[in-house]
């Protein structure tokens, strides 16, 4: 519900509850001070009188200041207009013009909204700009302010140039990323990572990402749910992924900064991701890495010959997560191997994994398919027949066969 | 350039200005191959930012680029510039060497000039999109459908310079409204995500229009790219893009249906 939607419902419920407060004590003096009933009723009649008033005064002030902060908010939006307007005319090769003081944080905003869609000169022309009329500089100490004690506007002003993505704000940053107010040190951390896609090469900044992603995550309470912020923050370092990624996961750091890079990995779609999870799921000992690991060889689609026995002992492990992972992962893996392996992890304990095993024989290809329909009439495991039934006409679209079933290697071959 | 500049040490940096992307990629490959790291910038203003951030040893600068805001010729500038280590050495390249090729080279603090005529020809041998898209003509007519006000602005800013006509809309409906009740655009600039709908479910009725469709995004997976260019979708653009190569790679799309290539290119 819309602010003003709420501020009605807020007045009219005042407005009900007054009244019958008010009513109800008239009637209890009515009946406890035994005055006349012409009495009774004028006191009723001045209370609501008063009452009125005072909640016509609350709403009259209420929708003062919704109005006021409409009105803001609409000349914000308008300024805001204006300078994307301006910043995206120097992107294209146009000149800026003055930028009077009362403007400073519209076009800042804008030029950062800006600068998060475009790269290259375009981008570089409006950062020295940004330099050259001192709004940078600007952002920069309000931001500097904050990073201590944490207040709104320093808070505002970092995320500003976090967008920015300046190399001069990186010593900013890496100081930010230390701080214990969250909002603050993730824009730190995704302020150096936008600055890195820029670069040509990783190192310096780069180092100082890695420095500030662990400062992050040993600060956190939870790390566990900050992986999706930290994935994000990888995927922002552009062009840099798998180099980010390698040193993370060469750092001795939470399981979350290693889960976080080898989801970025796969999110990234990078050849080397499949290397590097295999590495991992090979040598990793931590349950959520490896399942993280397994989680990229399914999001690449292919899982190397080598690795094909890691991932088979991955389908067996006690870790629910990792088996489940294992499932979707052997989809990548040769037919041969993966189907056989499928067949049994429909039958597993955790309804989970028979899930996963079903969805990714129906991703096996035709071969797949008929052993997820052969699962459905002729596994051993009332439970494997039960899902594959399900799987087959949820995935396949159709029900279990009506041929003779053939036994999973038959199938895959 | 072997002969004009001092050998390379490690590492070293080379900063190329030239307006043309050709000429700018012939004089870079030059330099690659001599052991320099190269910047290539496409102008003024570009060139001072990439030169303040790396450092370069050498600068190579079209004698012809357009100045600085302050009127300041780049290759002036540059040499200028002062860093810790080492200062810039300014090299002028020109076509031909006139009067005011050599009072440039001697504001520049004495920079030398390299003759390099055949630059001058780069721009139309063919594979250059940049070069391609400038001889494109002037009527041409681009829709950006996308939430995005700074996507809006920015190609409406890049676009209406290159001479496009440019229409934007926020919401999907308006677009498809607009179509029923005008003449298609060349092309359309459609994002995937959009507040009214899927661009990517939506790329069918713009290019049975006769649209050349180009999607931007940036959350476009290699699922995303794959539906799209099964849809007809011309291009696919990841954001953040560079707004050059965003209108070149527009123009490109819609190269094709005019049934005749620019000359001296594919």
């Amino acid at each position: 519900m819309r602010i003003s939607g709420l501020a009605s419902m807020f007045v009219a419920i005042l407005a009900v509850a007054v009244a019958v407060i008010v009513t109800l004590l008239a009637m209890m003096m009515r009946f406890a001070l035994d005055v006349g009933p012409l009495q009774a009723w004028r006191s009723l009649v001045v209370a609501l009188v008063a009452a009125g008033v005072g909640i016509g005064v609350v709403a009259l002030l209420q929708l003062s200041l919704l109005a006021t902060r409409r009105i803001a908010s609409a000349r914000h939006g308008t300024r805001l207009r204006f300078w994307t307007d301006v910043w995206s005319d120097v992107a294209a090769g146009g000149r800026l013009p003055p930028i009077p003081p009362a403007a400073h944080v519209g076009a800042t905003e804008a030029a950062a909204s800006v600068l998060e869609q475009v790269s290259g000169s375009a981008g570089e022309r409006i950062r020295m700009l940004l330099a050259d009329t001192g709004l940078l500089a600007r952002d920069l100490t309000i931001a500097a302010r904050g990073i201590g004690t944490p207040r709104g506007s320093s808070t505002t002003a970092l995320e500003r140039l976090a967008r920015i993505a300046t190399p001069s704000a990186v010593p900013l940053f890496r100081r930010a990323a230390t701080s214990r107010d969250v909002r603050t040190a993730k824009s730190a951390v995704l302020g150096i990572a936008r600055v890195l896609a820029a670069q040509p090469r990783p190192d310096p900044v780069g180092d100082g990402l890695l420095d500030a992603i662990e400062d992050h995550v040993r600060r956190l309470a939870n790390p566990v749910a900050a992986r999706p912020f930290l994935t994000a923050a990888i995927l922002a370092s552009s062009e840099h992924v798998p180099w980010v990624c390698v040193a993370l996961l060469r750092r001795d750091l939470p399981a979350a900064g290693h889960v976080a890079a080898l989801d970025a990995l796969g999110l990234s779609r990078r050849p080397e991701a499949i290397d590097l999870a295999a590495g991992v799921l090979r040598l990793d000992v931590d349950d959520e890495a490896r399942a993280a690991a397994l989680r990229t060889l399914a999001a690449i689609g292919n899982v190397p010959a080598w690795a094909t026995s890691d991932v088979l002992a991955a389908s067996t492990e006690p870790h629910t997560g990792t088996r489940v992972q294992a499932a979707y992962a052997l989809v990548g893996a040769d037919a041969d191997v993966a189907i056989p392996a499928l067949w049994s992890m429909l039958g597993d304990p955790a309804w989970d994994v028979r899930r996963a095993a079903a969805s990714a024989l129906s991703r096996c290809g035709p071969t797949g398919a008929a052993a997820l329909r052969h699962a459905a009439e002729a596994h051993v495991d009332a439970f494997a027949r039960d899902m594959a039934q399900l799987a087959s006409v949820r995935d396949l679209g159709g029900g279990a066969p009506r041929r003779s079933p053939k036994a999973p290697q038959e199938a895959a071959a | 350039m072997q002969d004009t500049l001092d050998a390379p040490g490690s590492n070293a940096v080379a900063l190329v200005a030239h307006a043309r992307a050709s000429a700018r990629r012939t004089i870079a490959d030059a330099l690659c191959r001599d052991g320099w790291r190269v910047l290539e910038v496409g102008d003024a203003l570009e060139a001072l930012a990439a030169a303040r951030r790396e450092m370069p040893r050498i600068a190579v600068v079209d004698a012809r680029l357009a100045p600085l805001d302050d009127g300041r010729h780049a290759a002036v500038a540059l040499s200028q510039l002062r860093f810790p280590t080492n200062r810039v050495q300014v090299v002028l390249v020109t076509s031909e060497r006139d009067a005011r090729t050599d009072a440039l080279a001697s504001a520049a603090g004495g920079a030398r000039v390299v003759i390099a005529a055949h630059l001058a020809d780069a721009a139309t041998s063919g594979g250059d999109e940049e070069a391609a898209a400038a001889y494109l003509p002037d009527d041409r007519t681009l829709w950006v459908v996308d939430d995005t006000m700074a996507i809006r602005a920015l190609a409406r800013g890049a676009f209406e310079r290159a001479g496009w006509h440019v229409r934007d809309f926020e919401h999907l409906r308006e677009a498809i409204d607009a179509l029923a009740g005008s003449a298609a655009p060349d092309a359309v600039l459609l994002d995937i995500h959009l507040p009214d709908g899927n661009g990517l479910g939506n790329i069918g009725v713009f290019a049975a229009a006769g649209a050349a469709v180009v999607m931007v995004s940036n959350m476009a997976g290699p699922d995303q790219v794959e539906l799209a260019f099964a849809a007809g979708a011309s291009d696919v653009v990841a954001k953040p893009f560079d707004l050059r190569s965003l209108v070149a790679r527009v123009s490109r799309a819609v190269r094709p249906r005019d049934g005749a290539g620019v000359a001296g290119t594919p």
